[in-house]
């Protein structure tokens, strides 16, 4: 037992030795990513649950400058009772989306590296989780609103076995499915937009 | 002595007899079963009816109770008129739509048919003649925490989870035969370990504590029955009616706490566990009785970890080399020569590690995903981890865990590290140490350390069984692929989910398979020592949680993961949650858990079929 122990010491210490440097630290994209995040957790209390750069390309895909796409996944952490509506999921969803894209486009350090310039809507990629304390998702209202290749769908989550940690028993339901140009309109006639950049 | 309550119901009120068609057991449960637990033999053809009753039998002249009449109690009774070594594999199905998961435990029925009954109580995967048991109980070491945990209650849950570890490192189970010996009080201690929970022990007690329950099979001619007895830590005799478990019309159901479930869950476990060591170090052939089995088994266990090897290795020295303990009577000539302890020509190393699949989570019939552990894991944290994702996923899709690795930390450790460094500088020359560099994990990394240093510019490599694991990966992989190919249908795939150390079998795998063979795999690694190229099956996603430092440290860092990016998607994982040591390099976390999810759902589901 102790020797086991020992043997993790020592690896966890050359863990830390290995990992002093954050990859957003290394990545511009990556801190691009993450300094918008903090941005948007101050503005809407959403906090960055995964991110990337140039996931889900189709395999074929050629590459000009060197990135292609942005994803980038939220949680929401609500209680258990809450619940979200599909306009309030809509508004997030794209305020999100826009405020990532505007970040993207007036990066000077991350522009040179685009594909494509201006980065356009349809190349990134934002799931919103709405979850409670224990990280299971919510119950009622919208769970999920799903962001990709100019889509957005609206999901519910049907709980059959809520037990005190995650993960619970259920399934996931569409509840809707829209363009994100229609949403895009839609936010903008209701003015729910959340401008993050400011 | 706790006196026992007669039970209220009459028994004309009791009995329920039903009759229905139970699926036959499928050719992959069976194998899976047969793999699993190697004392089933080979299965006769399914029979078709199956009955249940409920109704009074005489247990008295089982019991040392000082009033036999109190055993005139209705019991739940399992009628089978299968032959005896399908009658347990059986009873995992006889209740309609039960899923296979849920063996071995007791659960209620709410999501089955409500004709039948309210609760299942089933002795999965154990033939009924190797039951040689009259009886097991748990009891706690603590009154207080007996107290406590019999007054909890809480929405059920299976055995996985921390409350239930709670109750098992508190408790202590013990065994008695029809000949009324008991077994000595065995703790099934799950150690908060860093890389918890990656195995567990049994540890004979001395001092058994408050009793929680009991649990009585019985073989009754054909049939099987059980019996259960709560004793609610209110009250000091047992007034709890035994078994609440009887009928659909008992009105008490609803008070079984889902923590006397795990009480019940817990012992079954136990002695699920107890016995599969026991066949696979061959007690069970041996002319000893089942107490005295249970005894060298707790002798084994005092000084080794539950593990086959160990107890390979711990009974071996044990035989061998005169223990300081007065264990004389087991010292048996006859046990020297055995062959079950000393095959022809293994002398050195007894029944070494096998990457294996661990029991089926979920319907055969489901599409299933493979799960592929890391190092440190257990047969049960490998099922456990697959139980985890079977959840996540809904249920919708069979996970089949695949049990890779070694327990051993420290062996897999060096392992990961070794394997890693070869595969970076191949031209390294490769020395490979026999005895005393055996399998046994705890002495691993010194050895090697010693063993290295001494044979300067040599890279020592002990056995690896992470060739093997390789091997046994690309068995798996193939054995699939050519089925898909078979098909016809370019949308049905593989799918893989691996965990740390499952990603480098797996790759090693992929490199081994031609290109039409890599198409139908789809892999999702987490959290991996080896990040997998996106060419190297039709699609890999690697995602790398922030605060995984085992993962990051075998990839390169930061700038490695940066690195490995051109060839690989690569998705990171601001991890909130972390354990000391390990960080976030654990598979149930729900980051990791919820990305998979998504993965699967959204980028998986729409575009491919899963085999």
């Amino acid at each position: 037992m102790k020797l086991s122990k020992f043997v993790v010491l020592i690896f966890f210490v050359l863990c830390i030795s290995c990992g002093k440097k954050d990859a957003s630290e290394i990545l511009a994209e990556y801190r691009l990513i993450n300094n918008f995040s903090k941005k948007l957790k101050i503005k809407t209390g959403l906090v960055l649950y995964c991110y990337g750069i140039n996931n889900y390309l189709p395999k074929d895909y050629q590459f000009k400058n060197g990135v292609a796409s942005f994803d980038a996944d939220y949680a929401l952490f609500k209680t258990q009772k809450d619940s979200i509506s599909l306009e309030e999921a809509r508004c997030l969803l794209v305020s999100v989306a826009e405020g990532l894209l505007q970040e993207i486009n007036a990066s000077a350090e991350v522009q040179p590296h685009l594909d494509v310039y201006p980065f356009t809507s349809d190349l990134i990629r934002v799931c919103i989780y709405f979850q409670d304390e224990n990280c299971i998702d919510l119950g009622t209202g919208i769970s999920t609103v799903f962001f990709s290749n100019g889509k957005i769908k609206y999901e519910r989550y049907e709980i059959y076995e809520y037990r005190s940690k995650y993960p619970a028993i259920g399934r996931d339901f569409l509840v809707h499915e829209e363009a994100y140009s229609e949403a895009l309109d839609i936010v903008k006639k209701q003015g729910c937009m959340i401008n993050v950049s400011l | 002595m706790a006196s026992r309550t007669p039970y209220s119901s009459s028994p004309q009120n009791v009995k329920y007899s039903t009759s229905f068609q139970p699926a036959p057991p499928s050719i992959e449960q069976t194998v899976a079963l047969s793999r699993n637990w190697s004392i089933l033999p080979t299965l006769p053809p399914p029979v078709m009816q199956s009955s249940f009753d409920i109704r009074p039998l005489d247990l008295s002249s089982r019991y040392s109770s000082p009033n036999p009449s109190n055993f005139q109690n209705p019991v739940f009774t399992f009628h089978n008129t299968l032959a005896p070594p399908l009658q347990s594999l059986c009873s995992t199905v006889t209740v309609p739509n039960a899923s296979p998961s849920l063996a071995g435990r007791v659960i209620p029925l709410k999501h089955f048919s409500a004709s039948t009954y309210d609760f299942q109580f089933a002795l999965p995967q154990l033939p009924v003649n190797s039951t040689p048991f009259t009886m097991a109980g748990v009891k706690t070491v603590n009154e207080l925490f007996r107290d406590t945990m019999m007054k909890y209650d809480s929405p059920h849950r299976p055995l996985f989870s921390v409350e239930d570890r709670l109750l098992a490192s508190n408790s202590s189970v013990f065994f008695r035969d029809h000949e009324q010996r008991s077994s000595p009080f065995f703790q099934h201690n799950w150690p908060a370990a860093l890389f918890s929970p990656t195995d567990s022990a049994f540890y004979p007690l001395k001092r058994p504590g408050q009793t929680m329950a009991h649990i009585c099979i019985e073989r009754y001619h054909h049939s099987f029955s059980g019996q259960i007895e709560f004793f609610d830590g209110v009250q000091t005799s047992l007034t709890t009616p035994a078994l609440k478990l009887v009928a659909a019309s008992t009105p008490q159901l609803s008070q079984i706490s889902s923590t006397k479930i795990s009480v019940i869950n817990n012992l079954v476990s136990v002695y699920h566990t107890m016995q599969r060591e026991m066949t696979r170090i061959g007690l069970e052939s041996l002319d000893m009785n089942f107490g005295e089995r249970v005894e060298m088994l707790a002798v084994v266990e005092e000084n080794q970890r539950i593990s086959a090897m160990a107890i390979n290795d711990s009974m071996r020295r044990y035989l061998v080399i005169p223990p300081e303990k007065p264990f004389a009577r087991y010292r048996r000539p006859s046990l020297l020569q055995s062959p079950l302890f000393f095959p022809a020509g293994s002398s050195d190393s007894l029944e070494p590690f096998k990457p294996q699949r661990t029991a089926l989570i979920g319907r055969a019939d489901q599409s299933s995903i493979g799960y592929v552990c890391g190092i440190g894991n257990s047969y049960k944290t490998t099922y456990e981890g697959g139980a985890c994702l079977y959840d996540t996923l809904g249920q919708q899709f069979a996970v089949q865990p695949h049990w890779v690795h070694q327990e051993g930390v420290p062996h897999g450790l060096s392992t990961v590290i070794l394997e890693k460094k070869y595969s970076e500088h191949p031209n390294i020359p490769r020395a490979f140490l026999c005895d005393p560099l055996s399998d046994i994990g705890e002495v691993d990394a010194i050895s090697l350390f010693r063993y290295g240093s001494q044979k300067a510019g040599h890279v020592c490599f002990n056995r690896s069984i992470i060739h093997e694991a390789t091997a046994y990966q690309r068995e798996v992989l193939l054995d699939k692929a050519k089925k898909i190919l078979e098909q016809n249908n370019p949308k049905l795939k593989q799918l893989y989910v691996t965990f740390s150390n499952g990603g480098y079998p797996m790759n090693e795998a992929l490199k081994q398979l031609s290109p039409e063979y890599r198409n139908t795999v789809l892999v999702i690694t987490v959290g991996t020592t080896t990040i997998i190229d996106k060419d190297r099956a039709c699609k890999v996603y690697n995602i790398i949680g922030t605060k995984d430092l085992p993962s990051k440290m075998c990839n390169g860092g930061e700038k490695g993961i940066l690195a490995a990016k051109e060839k690989a998607e690569i998705e990171m994982v601001p991890q909130t949650e972390a354990q000391f040591g390990t960080g976030g390099h654990y598979f149930l976390q729900s980051d990791y858990q919820k990305k998979i999810r998504q993965i699967i759902k959204e980028e998986i589901m729409g575009e491919y079929e899963i085999e």
